[in-house]
């Protein structure tokens, strides 16, 4: 599995300033938007989508990362943003702690085994902490991609 | 402190994703025992949700689930239920 073949690097956003998670995901949706990877007039459905799958319980998993996502008919196979917040957002999360890295996740209906896959392979990528200081320390996107790549290689 | 160990199949409808993983480390976390979940070698800890969702575990597979503690027959017991229901 390759996140890259996913993540535009266009849809890397380095130091988010957001104060709660509803300002958080509508700033990446609107990046997404703006990107052309979901179209303006599904937006807020996609919205919808997200915080419908929020209410049922945090994706903010501990370990300061968040995986919001949710399985939409509007986006082609998936489509992925990473977010990334030095101060740590407000997310609701289920240790309490604020969010760092946001991984947002939308899959169309039709690929759910593709989207259990992905989210397990953001997750082995994402459960190292070192990994996670390096990102949210990190000042380009190409330093992103490359720090990636170079987790995707360790674990295989 | 008692070592249990278990093969469970894991009958969950979209294996053990982001819902049911936060509640399979909810009820774990009730527990002292100390908790691991093992698929195919690879073992991580059953009290971490990011630990459990990186395993990807989908409907079918067989973990094994491993429990030490003082109240490890309760846990197991609870968790092995969990896993093994069909609704998340």
């Amino acid at each position: 599995m390759n996140v890259l073949d996913y993540l535009d690097s266009e849809c890397i956003l380095l130091d988010v300033k957001a104060k709660n998670k509803k300002a958080a995901i509508s700033l990446i949706v609107d990046h997404l938007v703006q990107k052309k990877k979901i179209a303006k007039k599904d937006k807020p459905a996609v919205v919808r989508a997200i915080f419908r799958r929020e209410e049922m319980g945090s994706t903010a998993i501990g370990n300061h990362i968040a995986f919001p996502h949710a399985r939409v008919s509007s986006v082609k196979d998936i489509v992925i943003c990473l977010a990334v917040s030095k101060e740590g957002i407000d997310f609701d999360s289920l240790d309490q702690e604020p969010v760092n890295i946001i991984a947002l996740l939308l899959s169309n209906q039709s690929e759910a085994g593709l989207h259990l896959k992905m989210l397990a392979f953001l997750a082995r990528m994402l459960r190292d902490k070192y990994l996670v200081q390096r990102l949210k320390t990190a000042k380009e996107r190409p330093e992103v991609v490359a720090l990636l790549r170079q987790q995707q290689q360790a674990i295989g | 402190m008692e070592r249990l160990e278990e093969q469970i199949t894991v009958n969950k409808e979209h294996g053990l994703h982001a819902r049911p993983a936060t509640i399979f480390v909810q009820l774990a976390n009730k527990f002292n025992s100390s908790i691991r979940l093992d698929k195919a070698g690879e073992a991580v800890d059953g009290k971490s949700i990011i630990a459990i969702l990186s395993l990807g575990v989908n409907k079918g597979m067989q973990v094994n689930l491993i429990v030490e503690g003082s109240d490890s027959e309760e846990a197991m017991q609870e968790l092995k239920k969990f896993l093994e229901a069909e609704d998340d």
